[in-house]
Parts: structure tokens; C-alpha cells; sequence
């Protein structure tokens, strides 16, 4: 979750030369160094011309949402693209919330631009459809110089297509499939890419549940020199000391386990590669494990233990070996003396997450729990931190305070209380809000998540006002009526991106808070008071907006599923965005779009 | 205990809190008290009727506070000086100041704190016989709430959970249960554990397996 803080703009101060005089082989040198699509948009604004070269130029474009925009319009206005980046269902979708046939489909895209876009060497399509189908379609027209595929959180393909683009694609450097939900016809396209490729630089399968080889990643590493970084599906360490022994350029793994209790005899050969400094996976290791990793600790710049069975104490020993981390990525049984100590030994800690553990496991994770305690720690201790995302049990307007005080490269930051400790010490956390956002002016992303009374509608009124460079936003839980929704959202100019979730909001103070945004591009709302019909919604309407109102399915309303959770379409869902290629064509039955008679 | 809280003005509690310490001296304020309040039960329609038994007045026109309602008065003790010159309508009270009503009946008064709707309402001299009233109020607002979802009505979600993390919460949960060996690895705890609970007060059998169980989880 959250992208790396972007490099600083480079064009401060915009070109002053004008339209007419400059030669047209000069500006298209210049724009060769404009790399940065925010320069980029700008440049492009400034006349035909300066349209016209930025188009041709173009390297790199992301779409933010798929349904915002037709291929055919990229295709001609960008024909020379060498690298695109599509992204497709709501976020909400990695919790589970977004039914699988919502849509977000790779085919359109992949069909009618593959083949033109001659200079297309890097996909990226992140939670999409994608069919086996489309990646062919893909293999077969640019197969041969595609450098890098990142299917990233994608679904409704099989190992059939990888087999493909292991045959094909031999200048591959980049294969990314984690998080997605893969269908597997067995482990042959691992081997044909260590027999084809000889260039790859990162493979991840992460979070997948392919089986594969351990003989075909050593072959691999024999193959690929360059081969840095490995993320795979969980596999027993045991099982991959000859690829460790192999790789000697690798510098991150993530995916290997401790499937066998009690056996530690067993991993004493595992020798990891000189160096490696970016660990993660380490699934269910726990304190007679550990000692494994210590030998590696002090040069380790990522440490992922969300998988871990660590206890809080182990925890603390653990990082005190590790003082160069700059990622650290935990559950919150590392508690607040687990964070004491990351705030004393991790100095140059740039991104923090720590995540939520079990709620009915009171044995391991009742020691654990993060407090105010923890986070003023980690704020006054680590005053590099770009990124903190956390779950806490407890929070006080001083620890936001400190936070605000002490780090002041803050790009993203998003907490959420969680909701089984029945007294908080400190809500409303209004002012110690207002004081995050005040002083955290780096701050882009944002997202808290509270309960009701965490967060008055002063205090939402607060974030209106004091968030002027937030682009994206997620609120949940926060705000006692419409008044402070519409104060929220008159101050609220430069935010493109909001998810509310849980707020006690009218439907149609929804309508009119969108109607305050002015660069409000996306909007995802769960949780609200939403009426049947999603009427009062049409408030909202103009031209380019598209509504998609996915209403409480009556089927589910009172049904839990196995895990005690709600169904997915428990709740009703509305999902707003400017679009420029007009109502989507393949909307499922259940979904309903919203449009003035 | 949470701190005793200054209330956001707009709050009902702190509409309550004006308007049982002094309705006839300040008119101006008072109505505009009354008008917040009643603006607050406008926007809260459904989710009041389980304090709308504490009869909080509901419009400007409605003068004479309730009983439940005056307790605050017993929040701000020397309020009650000014206040004794009181208009009319507060003499027609049958009840009189309750502090000193339950004083007079050598009632126990504790501290009786309110979370509602994300405000805290500290009443620090409560008598314990009107707890009982209270909670019947409550009790009886808490039912209609729980009839079927009427439309527009506020769902209360659970947060929800990472896939990742679902998926490795779900996974350990199984290894907890498949793997047998665990008791044998952790016996030295429990067994620790095990013969003081016999030794102690002789309990159930049931207890005690339970007990075994948190061990087991812990030492994962």
C-alpha cells in the first residue's frame, strides 16, 4: 500500500521561453528531460505545440482508473509510449470488499493498443481481469522486446499464460504476479523461463499459490547473473539453499518459510546470499528461528515480520540487532515496547507499517497492541519516517501532536483504531489532527480511520482546512453530521482521490461535498445513509461524472461468512469518477449506473 | 474513567448543561441553546430515541427541564446560587434539585459517566436509584434500534482485513490446530502452568482446558 514519496519536481520554475521563436529540434531536446508527468501535464497546456511535441515524447503514462479513459484516445495522443500503467478496481478490493465480477477487464486495453503502441516495452496492470487471452494477445505483438510485466493483484489468468511469456519474452527483466490469483496448471513455466531467459533482474510471485521447483530457481539463478531480487510463493527455506548458493547478486527475498516446528537443525545450512538487505516472508518464524536471520541483521534495510509468529519480546531482540532498516513492516504484536526499541536502534527508518494481528487470539496478541505510547516513541525516535501506516488500540491527540512535531518528511500517513478496546483515552482527536496536518507539509496521502466520536465535525472541518496538498484521502468512521462533511469538503481543493467508509453521512450530503471538490476526480464511499434507489446521489450529476451505485444485496443482508465477516455486497457501495470514454459497457447486473432522465 | 470533557458547543450535552443551570437569567442565550439542541435532535432522529427518555428539552418553547435532565445542575455547584431566583416555570418542578432530594432520602450518589454519540456527559453526584431508571430508558431504546434496518439507516461495519493478512491469520489458525506437536514442544509451560491451577481452588474441568489452550497460543 502507498508508493514510493516521488522525487522532487525538477522544473520549479516554469520555462519562460515563449511559443514562436524556440526551434522544434531544441524543444524536443528540452523535453527529453522532462520526466515527471506533473511538468509533463503542465508543459502540455502551454500551447498546440508545446501539446503536440509533449505527446510525441511521451515515454510513460499512468492511468488512474481504467474506466476513466478509452484506449484509442491514449493510442492517438500518445502513440510513442514505451511504458503504461493501468489500474482497475477500487482499493477496496484488496480488502476483500469488491465482488470478483465487478469488472476492471484487461482485454480492451491489451487488444487495441498492444499491436500500435510499437515502442511498448513495460505493462503494468494493477487489480484488472486479466485472461489468459489477453496476455497472448499481449506476448504476441510485443513479446519480443517486452522488458518488464507486472500483473499486480490481477486475477482470471493460469500458469498457461506465464508458460507463454516465459517462451517469448526473452528480454524480460521485470516478472511481477504478487497478490494474484493465479490458476495453476503446474510449475513447467518457471523452468521454461530459467531455460529462455538469461536477463531477469526481479521475479515475484509473492502471495500466490504456486507450487514451483526448487531445482528450477537454482537453474534460474544459474542463468540470470543479474537476478536481484526474488519474491515467491511460500516454500520452505530448507528447500532453497541451493538457489541461495547461486545467486550471488541477490539483494531481496521475500516467501520463504519455516514450515517445520522445532526442526532448527534443519535451516542451520540455509546460508543466505552476501548481499542480501531486503527480507521478507519468513513465514512462521518463530523465537528458536530466529536466531537464523541474526548474522544478516545489521546490514538488513528491509525487514517484513507480518508473517512471523515473533512475540513482543522477540520482537525487541530482533530489531535491536537491526540499526540500518529503512523499511520495517510488522502486525501490532510488536507493541509499544517493540516500538521503544525500534525508535532507539532504526535511525534512518523511512516507512513503518505495522498491521493488524488476529482479534480472537488473545494468547499472542493481547502482549502486543501499539498505543500512543508507541507511536510518540517511533515520532521522536525515527525522524526520517516518509510513510507510517498503523493499526492502534488506543491514541491521544499528543502522540498525532508529536508526529507532527518531530517528522517532518512525512508524505503518507494513515491510522486506524481499532475497534476492540472499549476506552479510548483521548477522542476526539480534532486538535491533535490539526496539529498532523499543519506541521506534516510534505504529507500527500492521508487516511484515518476512527470510531464514532473520534473525530468531531470541527475536527473534520480541521482537515479541510489544513490539508492543501492531500491527494488522496480515506476517512472512516470520522464526523458526527453533513455540516461536517461539507466543511470538510470546502477546504479540500487539492484532494483527487476519496474513499469514506463507515461515516454517518446523507446521501445527499455526499452529493453536495463532491460538488466542493474542485480536483475530485475519484470518489468511493461504504457505510453511509444510503437510501434504496441511490436518488439523491443524482445530485452530483454532470457532465464527464460517472455514478456506479452498487446497492445492499438482499440475499446477504443478514448472512456472515464462514470467518464471521460480512458478505461482500452486504453494504451498499458508491463509486463516482470523471470519465472521458462515458458510462462503462461492462458494468455487472448488480450494479447500477446513476444518470439524469 | 475518561477526564471530565469540555463539550463542543454545538453538542447536546452541552446544551443540556446550559440549560439546567440557569434558564431564566440569560433568555437570548438560553433560546439560542434551545435551538442548537433542537437542531442536534433534528439530525440525530434516529439514533435519540434511547436517550429521549432523559426528556431533553426539545424546543425553545418547552421551558420546564426535566428531572433527569437538572441533574447537571449538580455538576456546577455554585451555579445553584443564581439560579435559586428562578423563573416560574422551574419552581413548578414536583421534583425539586434531585442532589438535594437524594441527599434529603440518604441516597448513595456515585459518578455516572455517558458515552453517547461520541460525547462524554460526567454527572458527578448520581443517585443510585435513578440508575435503575436510566438503564430501563436505555434498555428500551436499545430494542427499537435493533428493529429491521429501516432505509437511511447507519450500518455498523466491521474494519475490515487485508487479503494477506486474512489469508495468514486463516493459515496459522489451521497450523494451530493440525499441529499436535506443539503440546509436546511447550509441555515445560504447561505443565508448569496445569499443577498450580489443580493445586489452587479445585476448578472445573473445563476451565482448566481452557487454560491449556491460551498456553499453547502463547508460546506460538
Amino acid at each position: 500500500m502507498g508508493g514510493e514519496v516521488p522525487e522532487p519536481r525538477k522544473m520549479s520554475l516554469a520555462l519562460s521561453f515563449g511559443c514562436g521563436g524556440v526551434p522544434e529540434e531544441a524543444l524536443h531536446l528540452v523535453f527529453g528531460y522532462v520526466d515527471d508527468p506533473r511538468d509533463r501535464e503542465a508543459a502540455s497546456l502551454v500551447c498546440r505545440r508545446w501539446h503536440r511535441i509533449d505527446a510525441l515524447s511521451r515515454k510513460h503514462v499512468t492511468v488512474g482508473f481504467c474506466y476513466a479513459a478509452e484506449p484509442a484516445r491514449l493510442l492517438a495522443r500518445f502513440p510513442r509510449l514505451e511504458s503504461l500503467a493501468l489500474k482497475g478496481k477500487p482499493r477496496a478490493s484488496m480488502y476483500g470488499l469488491i465482488p470478483d465480477d465487478w469488472g476492471a477487464y484487461a482485454a480492451p486495453w491489451l487488444a487495441q493498443l498492444a499491436a500500435p503502441l510499437q515502442c511498448l516495452k513495460a505493462v503494468h496492470l494493477r487489480r484488472m481481469t486479466v485472461t489468459d487471452e489477453d496476455v497472448g494477445v499481449l506476448v504476441r505483438a510485443r513479446g519480443h522486446m517486452l522488458q518488464v510485466l507486472k500483473l499486480d493483484k490481477c486475477s482470471d489468468f493460469s500458469t498457461d499464460a506465464l508458460r507463454l511469456v516465459a517462451r517469448s519474452c526473452r528480454s524480460l527483466r521485470t516478472l511481477f504476479l504478487e497478490e494474484c490469483a493465479v490458476t495453476d496448471k503446474g510449475s513447467e513455466w518457471l523452468h521454461e523461463l530459467a531455460v529462455n531467459n538469461s536477463v531477469l533482474v526481479t521475479l515475484n510471485f509473492y502471495m500466490t499459490d504456486l507450487r514451483v521447483e526448487p531445482a528450477d530457481l537454482e537453474l534460474l539463478a544459474k542463468n540470470c547473473k543479474s537476478l536481484i531480487s526474488l519474491k515467491m510463493s511460500e516454500s520452505d527455506l530448507s528447500d532453497l539453499i541451493g538457489f541461495f548458493q547461486a545467486s550471488k547478486s541477490l539483494q531481496e527475498f521475500a516467501g520463504g518459510a519455516f514450515s517445520e516446528v522445532g526442526e532448527c537443525t534443519k535451516y542451520e545450512k540455509v546460508k543466505f546470499p552476501p548481499r542480501l538487505c531486503l527480507l521478507g516472508g519468513l513465514t512462521f518464524m518463530g523465537k528458536d528461528e530466529m536466531p537464523f536471520i541474526f548474522p544478516y541483521s545489521a546490514i538488513l534495510k528491509k525487514l517484513d515480520l507480518q508473517y512471523t509468529l515473533l512475540t513482543t519480546e522477540d520482537h525487541c531482540q530482533l530489531i535491536a540487532k537491526c540499526p540500518n532498516l529503512l523499511v520495517l513492516e510488522v502486525r501490532n504484536v510488536i507493541g509499544d515496547r517493540g516500538l521503544e526499541v525500534v525508535a532507539e536502534t532504526c535511525k534512518k527508518l523511512r516507512r513503518l507499517r505495522i498491521e493488524r494481528g488476529a482479534d480472537e487470539d488473545p494468547g499472542q496478541e493481547e502482549q502486543g497492541g501499539v498505543s500512543q505510547l508507541g507511536l510518540t516513541a517511533v515520532a521522536v525516535g525515527c525522524r526520517e519516517l516518509e510513510y507510517i501506516a498503523a493499526y492502534v488500540s488506543d491514541i491521544t491527540n499528543g502522540a498525532l501532536e508529536s508526529i507532527g512535531t518531530f517528522c517532518k518528511n512525512i508524505y503518507d500517513f494513515r491510522l486506524v483504531l481499532l475497534d476492540k478496546q472499549n476506552q479510548i483515552t483521548d477522542l476526539p482527536l480534532d486538535n491533535g489532527v490539526r496539529a498532523l496536518l499543519r506541521n506534516c507539509t510534505k504529507l500527500r496521502r492521508f487516511a484515518i480511520y476512527l470510531r464514532p466520536g473520534g473525530l468531531s465535525d470541527v475536527g473534520l472541518g480541521y482537515i479541510g482546512l489544513y490539508s492543501g496538498n492531500i491527494q488522496y484521502m480515506l476517512l472512516g468512521n470520522v464526523g458526527e453530521s453533513d455540516s461536517g462533511l461539507i466543511q470538510f469538503a470546502m477546504g479540500c481543493t487539492n484532494l483527487r482521490k476519496l474513499e469514506l467508509r463507515s461515516c454517518c453521512f446523507s446521501e445527499r450530503a455526499l452529493a453536495v461535498a463532491v460538488l466542493q471538490m474542485p480536483s475530485l476526480r475519484y470518489i468511493w464511499v461504504q457505510g453511509y445513509r444510503a437510501s434504496q434507489t441511490g436518488q439523491d446521489l443524482l445530485l452530483m450529476a454532470r457532465p464527464y461524472w460517472n455514478i456506479e451505485f452498487a446497492p445492499p444485496s438482499p440475499e446477504t443482508a443478514n448472512r456472515m461468512m464462514a470467518d464471521g465477516q460480512p458478505c461482500v455486497d452486504t453494504y451498499a457501495q458508491v463509486l463516482a469518477y470523471y470519465s472521458l470514454a462515458g458510462r462503462r459497457p461492462d458494468c455487472p447486473q448488480w450494479l447500477v449506473t446513476l444518470h439524469p432522465a | 474513567m475518561m477526564g471530565r470533557e469540555v463539550e463542543e458547543p454545538q453538542g447536546a450535552a452541552a446544551a443540556m448543561a446550559q440549560a439546567g443551570r440557569a434558564p431564566a437569567r440569560d433568555k437570548s442565550s438560553f433560546a439560542a441553546t434551545c435551538s442548537l439542541l433542537s437542531q442536534y435532535l433534528r439530525d440525530n432522529k434516529a439514533g435519540l430515541q434511547g436517550l429521549g427518555g432523559l426528556a431533553m428539552a426539545p424546543a425553545a418553547g418547552a421551558l420546564r427541564p426535566p428531572t433527569t435532565m437538572n441533574l447537571l445542575s449538580a455538576l456546577d455547584a455554585p451555579a445553584q446560587e443564581p439560579a435559586a431566583a428562578e423563573g416560574k416555570d422551574h419552581d413548578q418542578r414536583v421534583d425539586g434539585n434531585p442532589r438535594e432530594a437524594a441527599a434529603a432520602a440518604g441516597d448513595e450518589t456515585r459518578q455516572l459517566t455517558i458515552f453517547y454519540a461520541g460525547k462524554v456527559v460526567v454527572f458527578d453526584k448520581f443517585p443510585s436509584t435513578k440508575v435503575q431508571d436510566l438503564l430501563q430508558i436505555a434498555n428500551a431504546g436499545g430494542d427499537a434500534a435493533e428493529a429491521p434496518a429501516a432505509p437511511n439507516s447507519l450500518p455498523d461495519m466491521p474494519i475490515a482485513r487485508r487479503n494477506s493478512l486474512h489469508r495468514f491469520l486463516a493459515k496459522r489458525k489451521d497450523r494451530i490446530t493440525a499441529k499436535a506437536p506443539y503440546q509436546v514442544v511447550n509441555n515445560s509451560s504447561v505443565g508448569v502452568e496445569a499443577p498450580k491451577q489443580t493445586a489452587g481452588v479445585e476448578k472445573p474441568k473445563p476451565w482448566l482446558g481452557l487454560g491449556q489452550e491460551v498456553t499453547v497460543k502463547q508460546e506460538i
